[in-house]
Order: structure tokens, then sequence, then C-alpha cells
């Protein structure tokens, strides 16, 4: 807005060439990797939380050249170890401590990320990409298909999702399979939402019409034409739901619904840690936990930062967090 | 306003019929649901026997009539572990669930108001910046580890609170003895305190951002910056023209939130060992009673889908806008 103004002569020169800086940049072309990287090494907490998201990851793929033991097993003469427990040898031997059996908790919660993360990409791809697709189907095609589309979607956002996964889960049993099954069906709804009135609009603009009048066909209008323009309010919201996800997974593992036994998770872990908490092992809660919280936070801050990168409208809307 | 109402009312219906044909299908979901009603040991014809007289052998839609007729009736088969009607045994702990949900959600309205207000006339500065940076932690931990946490901090190691354990407040109350809910009123709070933190820490965190952004939302309107050039106080401007515009989204988003707390409930009672509907569920799914879950679960949504049916009649009651649309 300075930019019309006359010069103020009382302006110093170093906040001149500050300015003549800025427009430079503002003008000169970047790529769109150079301008993310920019926006995010100027909002400092996105690239922390990639920092630690890439760790986790990394311990998620990597979890059995990480893990100093094996995380199942059971070591009957050193349960519930302290954190930072030394061995006879005087060698550090338990750096998170060990839990009722035994176990390591280092390496448990290092294995933990695998579910974790697996479970939460897995459902949010499931129930973005079918959700996606019905949203786009409703709002391209309209009339009775959209009514039944979004009829059905409105009865699943009136069912509590958490008694919906408890249901399906109790029936169909355990495994990580069921689990990313239920956690995706109970993610299409948003996405579902938002595809449709994102191609409400996108329906009516010219290149839509351009690309009908070249004599395209309906499918390839929906999922060449439009999808690509109304992706990025999507991507938002996945990665929010990815935070979301790994939350109810925790909730699900906690109530002992999800994976078995022998498969390590975070939340399982914490239901382990509620018989030994009134003896004061503090360590079988708070590790398990903090992990959760870390890797939660960290998606919502990148979550935040894409959303006022990709699409600055969607602040304050109440969508994602 | 009549017809939004009833368009309304005909939309939870259906959402009613949904969520019981849902649930309805889902112990149909493994194949054949005796497998859940009989013991693994039964023979052949012991289990036959077992799907005539549970009627499992009848076809699906006189099977889910007969499942609406005798839900309006309140008889959804016995517990297979209490061997009482489920019905009873899960409206017995609602009381308890209903305490926990009520006092979360006065909890995080109470509490999430002045956060939010607070964070949006201070834009920009440091308290603004601690504030929602509190809330967005609070919004990425788990409510059950909280419980934890707490248990942990305030139970063993301070030993100010009682780790679990209930005084009923609500069922007496429900059953007239309104001088017994009373006395046991004081009890009642300290014990419903750590888990009514727990369920509330995520609405807490997130109802502050809401409505931090629903303030300055307001703030930034041409009649703001009206009553500004008036020449009114700071303060009169905040109490009499933005809070009170502010309100329309923020009490749909509270009303809302009341559902939503439902979900954390559930597990946290397991953690306190609350004995309502949330711990019944989780015994029930350990134990696999597979009529007492779909009894608790049918129960619980039907309040999931009365708290979201007042939210919006009071939208549209707030907002003369939604209701011509």
């Amino acid at each position: 807005m300075s930019a019309t103004q006359e010069p103020n002569p009382a302006m110093s020169e170093s906040r001149i060439s500050a300015i003549d800086r800025q427009i430079d940049e503002m003008y000169t072309p970047q790529t769109f990797w150079q301008r993310a990287t920019s926006s995010m090494v100027r909002a400092r907490y996105p690239v922390v939380a990639i920092i630690f998201l890439t760790l986790i990851a990394l311990c998620a793929i990597l979890a059995p050249q990480l893990a100093p033991k094996d995380p199942n097993r059971i070591e009957i003469f050193d349960t519930l170890k302290a954190p930072f427990s030394y061995d006879r040898d005087g060698e550090l031997e338990y750096i998170l401590g060990t839990d009722s059996t035994g176990r390591d908790v280092l390496s448990r919660v290092i294995y933990g990320a695998r579910i974790s993360f697996f479970v939460g990409l897995a459902a949010v791809g499931l129930g973005g990409g079918a959700g996606t697709i019905l949203g786009l189907t409703a709002g391209y095609l309209g009339g009775r298909v959209d009514d039944l589309i979004m009829r059905l979607a409105d009865i699943q956002l009136a069912y509590p999702f958490i008694l919906f996964a408890i249901m399906i889960l109790t029936i169909l049993g355990e495994g990580v399979l069921n689990l990313v099954l239920v956690l995706g069906v109970g993610q299409w709804v948003t996405y579902a939402r938002i595809a449709r009135a994102e191609t409400l609009v996108q329906r009516e603009r010219e290149y839509v019409e351009a690309v009908r009048a070249l004599g395209a066909t309906e499918w390839r209008i929906m999922f060449r034409t439009i999808m690509p323009n109304i992706l990025t309010p999507l991507i938002v919201i996945a990665s929010f739901n990815v935070a979301g996800v790994i939350l109810s997974e925790a909730s699900l593992s906690f109530l002992g619904l999800g994976v078995p036994e022998s498969v390590p998770t975070w939340g399982a872990m914490l239901a382990n840690s509620r018989n030994q908490l009134l003896s004061g092992s503090w360590w079988l809660a708070v590790f398990p936990g903090l992990a959760i919280m870390f890797t939660v936070v960290s998606l919502n801050i990148l979550g935040d930062w894409l959303r006022d990168f990709l699409d600055p409208r969607l602040r304050g809307s109440g969508q994602g967090l | 306003m009549h017809t939004y109402i009833i368009r309304r009312l005909l939309l939870t219906v259906v959402v009613v019929l949904g969520v019981t044909l849902l649930t309805f299908l889902s112990i149909h979901l493994a194949g054949d649901p005796t497998f859940f009603y009989v013991s693994e040991r039964a023979s052949a014809e012991e289990r036959a026997e077992a799907r005539r007289r549970l009627g499992f052998d009848r076809p699906l839609h006189v099977q889910y009539f007969d499942f609406l007729f005798n839900l309006a009736r309140g008889d959804t088969g016995n517990s297979l572990t209490h061997r009482v009607p489920a019905f009873d045994v899960v409206m017995e702990r609602m009381p308890a669930t209903l305490e926990l949900t009520i006092g979360g959600f006065l909890l995080s309205t109470i509490v999430a108001f002045p956060i939010g207000v607070l964070a949006a006339t201070r834009r920009g500065t440091m308290a603004d910046g601690t504030l929602m940076l509190g809330a967005m932690l609070g919004q990425s931990m788990p409510g059950f580890w909280l419980g934890l946490m707490l248990i942990l901090f305030f139970g063993v190691t301070l030993r100010w609170m009682p780790v679990s354990g209930h005084v009923a407040f609500l069922k007496p109350l429900f059953e007239g003895r309104i001088d017994e809910a009373l006395t046991n009123l004081p009890g009642a709070i300290r014990y419903l305190l750590m888990p009514m933190v727990a369920v509330s820490v995520y609405s807490i965190s997130r109802n502050s951002r809401l409505i931090r952004s629903a303030v300055l939302e307001v703030l930034r309107q041409d009649y703001v910056v009206t009553a500004r050039a008036k020449g009114l106080t700071e303060r009169t401007v905040m109490m009499r023209h933005a809070i009170r515009n502010a309100l329309i989204p923020i009490v749909t988003v509270l009303a809302l939130q009341f559902a939503f707390l439902l979900n954390g409930v559930i597990v946290v009672e397991t953690v306190f060992s609350w004995p309502g509907v949330g711990r019944l569920v989780f015994d029930a799914v350990s134990q696999r009673d597979v009529p007492l879950v779909l009894t608790a679960v049918v129960l619980l949504s039907f309040l999931f889908v009365s708290a979201n049916l007042i939210a919006d009649l009071m939208y549209g009651f707030l907002d003369p806008r939604i209701r011509l649309e």
C-alpha cells in the first residue's frame, strides 16, 4: 500500500532498501517449493514440527534397527525398572524403564510409532479418497444421487463415532485392517461435504464449460478437470485429520479394541499403565502419552501452517482444528 | 420458523432410523449373530435351536422391525453377563454418565469463554500467544491420558484428590430424593473434578480458539469501527457490540460440543472407574456381551441425537438468517 505513496524524506536509507528488497522478493518468480520453504521458515514452529515428525517416521520405518530390545521380550527379573536403570555391569540398560512384565518401554514406544503412523495415514487415505469421490459425484450429478449421499452423511454425523467404532470392532474382532476400515469410514463425511461444496462452485465455471464444449466425457470432466481444482481445502483437512485419527486410534487401543495384544501401541501401553499407576510407576503412563501428544501437536501445527499457506480463506472458519 | 422446526424434526426421525438400522445391521456383519448368544461349545442342534428362539432365522427386514418395536418398549434382550434386561442395566448407569457429560460441558463453557475473549482482545501479545499455545497442546493430548496424569499427580503424589470412586447426585435427584441429592452434592463434585477436567480438556481448547476467532471476526466489522468512532469506551464496545454479536456462532458450537463430549466420556470413565455407561460398554466389549453393547450404543446415540437437535433448534432461534434458508 505504501508503494504508491511519495517517498518520505524522513525515512532512513536502510528502511528504504529493506522495502526495496521486499518488493524485489514479491516480484521475483519463485517456485512453489521455494515459497513453501520460506513461508515455513518464517513461521518457525512448522519447521520444528517437520523435524519431529521425520524422527517419528524414522522410528516407525526403522523400528527393528532403532529399538534397543525386542519390544515383546518378557524379563521377569527386570519388572517395573525405573527410567535410566543400570544393570550390574553399570551399563545403562533401560532408558525409559520397563513395564510390569519387564518389557522395555523405549522399544515399545519406538514400535508404537508404526501403528499410529500406518493407521493414521491409511485411514485418512481411505476415508479421504472415498469422501472426495462421493462428494464430487454428489456435487456434480446433483439430484437423487446427491440427496442419497448427503443424507447418509447426515446420519453418520449424528452417530457418535466412537460408539460406531466400538460396535463394529466388537463384532468384527481386532486387527489392523479392521481398525483402518472403521477409522476410514469414520472420516469420509468431512471430505464429502467439502468436496461437494467446492464442486458446486467449480461446476459453473467457464473452464468446465470449455472442456465440455471440446467434447470431454462426464467422467473426464469430473476427475480430470474439476478434481484438481477442489483438492486444496481437502489436503488441509487431511493434515488435521491424521492427527485426529491418531487420537482416535489411541482411544480405541486404550479400550482394548484394535490390534492384537502382541503389537505394541501407545494407547494399549497407556491402558496397561493404569494398574501400575497407584504404585507410582509414572514412566509407564508418561512416555507413551508424550509420544502421542508431540506427534499430534506437530501434525496440528503443520495443518495450521498448510491452511494459512494454501488456503487462507479457511482461517477462522472452524475447519480443521 | 415452523417449517424449520418441522424439517429439523423430520431429519431427526430419519437419523434415528438410520442409527438403529446401522446398529442392527452391524451385528449381522460377522455372519450368524447366534454365535454371540451361545457358548462356543454348543452343538449344532443347540445352535440351531438358539437361532430359532432368538428369531435370527427370519428375514432381515422382519427382524429389523421386530428390533424397532422391542426397542420402543425398552426390550433389547437380556445382558449375557448380568442376566437381566440390558435396557435396565444401561439406564441404571445413565445418570453417572450424564453427570460427567454435563459437568464437562459446564466446565468447558465457563473456562473457554474468558480465555477466548482475553486472547482476542490482547491479540498478538504474549498473553494471547501463551493461551493459544496452551489451547494447541490441550487439543493434541488424549483426554484419557490427561486423566492418568491427574491421577498420578493429584492422586498418587500429592494425595489431594481421590483417584477413583463416585458419589451419586443425579440418580437420587431423578428418583425424587432431593434431600439426599443435596447432601451428596459436595462429595459428588469432589469425585467429579478430575474426570471432568479430563473429559473437557479438548473442548476447552477448541472452544477458546473458536471464541477467539469469533470475537476477532466481529471486531473487524464496520459497526465496531463506528462504535469506536463515536467515542465509546473500549469496555462498552466489547460488551455491548462485539461479544453480543460473537455469541451467535459460539452458542451453536457450545451446544454441539455437548454431543461431542460423549465421545471422550466413554474412555475417561474407564480411567477413573466411573460407574457410567462408558465403563459398562468397556466391560461388555471385553466380555463380548453383544446385547449389552448394542443397547448402550443405541441409547447413547439417542442422547447424542437429542443434543444435536437442541443445538440446531437453538441455532435457528438465535440466528434468524438460518430459518429463512
